[in-house]
């Protein structure tokens, strides 16, 4: 398909979005579910992560399977910095994914014969290769000893090292038909999200679906951006994927216009949705050794604290790790819309499974590892946000 | 049981012990090597353990279930709570009640004979009216003291529930307050333009600045209040920690002298309550995963590191200086009046709790893993 094609393809989807039925009349979805394993880990000890991620792995089937001979891309949970830490602990025991558990990660998919294992996301930094990570604690050295030197690392802030940008259709996309992003995320065999367990703010809860939220490069959809794009931006995507105050520098027009300026609570859930549909994860593996809990990042100040769940999630659908990783933290993953996690805004587990992407009822599906009554580990809930003035 | 040097307790009603939240115990203790039994709870434990002077032990945990267990570990009830629980409960011994905070902003009064709800309320709020700072029952005024995200202290007459008296707690308070024999109640609070604030309450409502650490650089949205005062009343002192960007400044105020007598600088923040032994050292769990052993002037005495990353839970002591502390690794250290200390157990998960004494000197370790492991004393009480 030329660029020409895709665009008019795209501009087509963005006009049938508006009289298509309503998504989510589930009598006729039927939603993948898979095995989701949860296992205890104390400590970000190498040897002991890498061990417990095997067991897990061995129990959702077969991971060596899907990895062998081929180019796996993770996408990492880390945040818009890496200057900052929670009250003096450092960012990767409270907010973005250890190092440790990232490389356990990336030697088993070596060992299982990944030809080559790229890890991403995008940064704020001019940096576009392993110096970008160095104040996440990621060292390439560190990895390349442990995965025979078949690690990269990729900063997917701009378009870098592609010469262009990669077109991702959204079948059924709601705020977005379309994402332009950067190739490594489309030049791969298969996507790993690595994510944090946390609560987040406007969404509920983190996981491995919201970690796709740091696909759009900053420098189509930054907030640094004033009137075109720019691939030396580095800016969070408020604007353009939270507010909703503009659209991004994308080179077509690519998001439908049917968000709600200022709600962050009705537009992340859906672009949460919207980048999972586009993006198929292949597999999700949460880090809840040591985190915070009430909110996402450093940015949420004191109403944050650290916490220590001891413990890892894994599976091969999207929707139902997180659904999983929901209920370990206490909530209901089937909750209604703007109430607990999903005090703010709609809940993007149940919009998907509407979608047809992954099953969020907890009933429905299969636990191995630990019962999810022994591992759960109730977080305190994220903060409700100001009502409106009679509420 | 009334004999207690005023800093030490034996029934702990409230975290920390007393109003004065020193976390020393009056009575020798001699734990034994193992947990004499375990007390399954419903959710993980974010809160300690409460006793009554029967050795009765009420729990509070994260599913919002609040249950109460005989001394010998037999369950005497078992109640539901709207809303997850982290703020350690009070038990008023006198009228037998039982005091419960919960993240959904509800404080509910309950019956410690079967946990029959005697009253509840709802803290107003337009935004998150959570409680997660421990409360508070002062002896002197009978008011159970409690602050809530909606941002203000409340103290509320026990019997009713109706509130008496509130004041600025700042932004998102997690830590209680602390009362001294007078009633008077101390607390921080952060405050935006203005920094961190010690002060104190008279039981008339007057508020008394006593220390203003100017906002630090991440602004006092970042600063966390999570540590309450301490009252070392043999002594006439108050210990605030107070943190600013990543670091944390413990003030010693004299309430003699009416004035910040020294204060001490620590690298990482403190979230857990100190601890004060009875020769007037101050502990302090620091998020850099080491206790510190603080003495007259600030002079550091000893540092024991507990080898996790940090310190969520405060130390306890009890009459002859030993020290426990529990860790997020699961760990629970015994450490020596010279700071000299050693892992006496581990737990499957994190302990994120203060541990506490029963009456009797039997120490509760309260864990995440839905669990509280009760060590016995062998001492003799």
């Amino acid at each position: 398909m030329t660029r020409r094609e895709f665009l008019a393809g795209i501009a087509a989807g963005a006009a049938a979005v508006g009289t298509r039925a309503s998504i989510g009349s589930e009598s006729n979805v039927r939603v993948p579910r898979g095995v989701v394993s949860i296992a205890f880990c104390k400590r970000y000890e190498y040897r002991n992560v890498r061990s417990v991620l095997a067991g897990m792995f061995s129990e959702l089937g077969d991971v060596g399977g899907l990895v062998r001979g081929k180019h796996v891309t993770v996408k990492v949970n880390l945040v818009n910095t890496s200057q900052e830490d929670v009250g003096g602990v450092p960012l990767w025991l409270t907010v973005t994914v250890h190092p440790t558990v990232a490389m356990a990660l990336g030697s088993l998919l070596v060992e299982y014969g990944a030809r080559r294992v790229t890890f991403c996301d995008q940064l704020p930094f001019q940096e576009l290769g392993e110096e970008a990570f160095a104040g996440y604690g990621y060292r390439l050295g560190d990895f390349q000893s442990a995965m025979e030197g078949r690690a990269r690392f990729v900063n997917t802030r701009n378009r870098m090292p592609y010469g262009e940008y990669a077109w991702v259709k959204v079948p059924n996309g709601e705020l977005a038909v379309a994402w332009e992003v950067n190739k490594t995320y489309v030049e791969t065999d298969v996507l790993v999200s690595l994510a944090k367990l946390k609560n987040h703010v406007s969404a509920g809860v983190t996981g491995g679906m919201k970690n796709l939220f740091g696909v759009p490069p900053s420098s189509l959809y930054g907030d640094d951006l004033t009137d075109h794009p720019d691939e030396g931006a580095i800016g969070y995507r408020n604007a353009t994927m939270h507010n909703c105050t503009r659209q991004p520098f994308t080179s077509g027009r690519s998001f439908t216009g049917r968000s709600v300026e200022g709600d962050h609570g009705y537009n992340v859930p859906r672009f949460i949705v919207d980048l999972a549909e586009a993006f198929p994860i292949s597999l999700v593996v949460i880090d809840g050794i040591s985190t915070i809990q009430t909110a996402e990042g450093w940015w949420n100040g004191s109403m944050v604290s650290v916490t220590r769940p001891g413990l890892l999630i894994a599976g091969r659908n999207a929707v139902s790790t997180d659904a999983v990783a929901a209920s370990v933290m206490g909530f209901n993953p089937d909750a209604p819309d703007r109430t607990p996690p999903f005090s703010n805004g709609s809940n993007y587990l149940a919009l998907a499974r509407q979608r047809g992407l992954g099953e969020n009822r907890i009933d429905r599906i299969e636990i191995a590892g630990v019962s999810l009554d022994t591992a759960r580990f109730e977080f305190h809930p994220t903060y409700r946000r100001k009502a409106p003035v009679g509420q | 049981m009334n004999s207690d040097p005023p800093q030490m307790q034996r029934v702990w009603t409230m975290a920390g012990g007393g109003p004065g939240r020193t976390g020393t115990f009056s009575l020798r203790v001699r734990l034994g090597p193992k947990p004499l039994y375990r007390l399954a709870t419903a959710g993980a434990v974010q809160a300690a353990p409460v006793f009554d002077p029967t050795g009765r032990v009420f729990v509070a945990d994260m599913s919002g279930t609040v249950q109460a267990f005989e001394r010998n570990g037999k369950l005497l009830w078992r109640r539901k709570v709207e809303g997850s629980i982290s703020a350690t409960p009070v038990v008023d011994p006198v009228s037998r009640r039982l005091f419960v905070g919960t993240h959904r902003g509800w404080l509910y009064c309950l019956s410690c004979l079967d946990g029959g709800n005697v009253w509840s309320t709802e803290i107003p709020s337009r935004t998150d009216p959570r409680i997660t700072s421990d409360l508070l029952l002062d002896r002197q005024t009978g008011l159970l003291i409690a602050s809530s995200w909606a941002g203000q202290f409340i103290g509320f007459r026990t019997e009713s529930g109706k509130a008496q008296l509130a004041w600025n707690a700042g932004i998102s308070p997690q830590a209680g307050a602390a009362s001294d024999r007078s009633g008077t109640v101390y607390f921080q609070r952060a405050v935006a333009g203005e920094g961190l604030i010690c002060a104190s309450v008279a039981p008339d409502g007057a508020e008394r600045v006593l220390h203003k650490q100017p906002e630090a650089k991440r602004g006092a949205a970042r600063t966390v209040v999570a540590a309450a005062p301490v009252i070392d009343e043999e002594r006439r002192m108050v210990y605030f920690a107070v943190n600013a960007d990543n670091g944390c400044r413990l003030v010693a105020w004299s309430m003699s002298q009416q004035r910040n007598v020294w204060d001490v600088q620590f690298g990482k923040m403190v979230v857990a309550t100190p601890a004060v032994r009875f020769d007037g050292l101050v502990l302090v769990a620091v998020m850099d995963g080491a206790l510190y052993g603080i003495g007259d002037g600030g002079k550091p005495v000893f540092q024991y590191n507990s080898g996790a990353e940090y310190l969520l839970a405060g130390p306890v002591c009890e009459l002859k200086g030993d020290v426990y502390l529990a860790d997020p690794v699961g760990r629970l250290h015994a450490i020596s009046k010279s700071g000299k200390g050693r892992v006496i157990f581990e737990a499957p998960r994190s302990f994120q709790a203060r541990p506490a004494f029963d009456p009797f000197g039997n120490l509760y370790a309260a864990c995440t893993n839905h669990s509280i492991y009760v060590f016995p004393n062998l001492s003799g009480v």
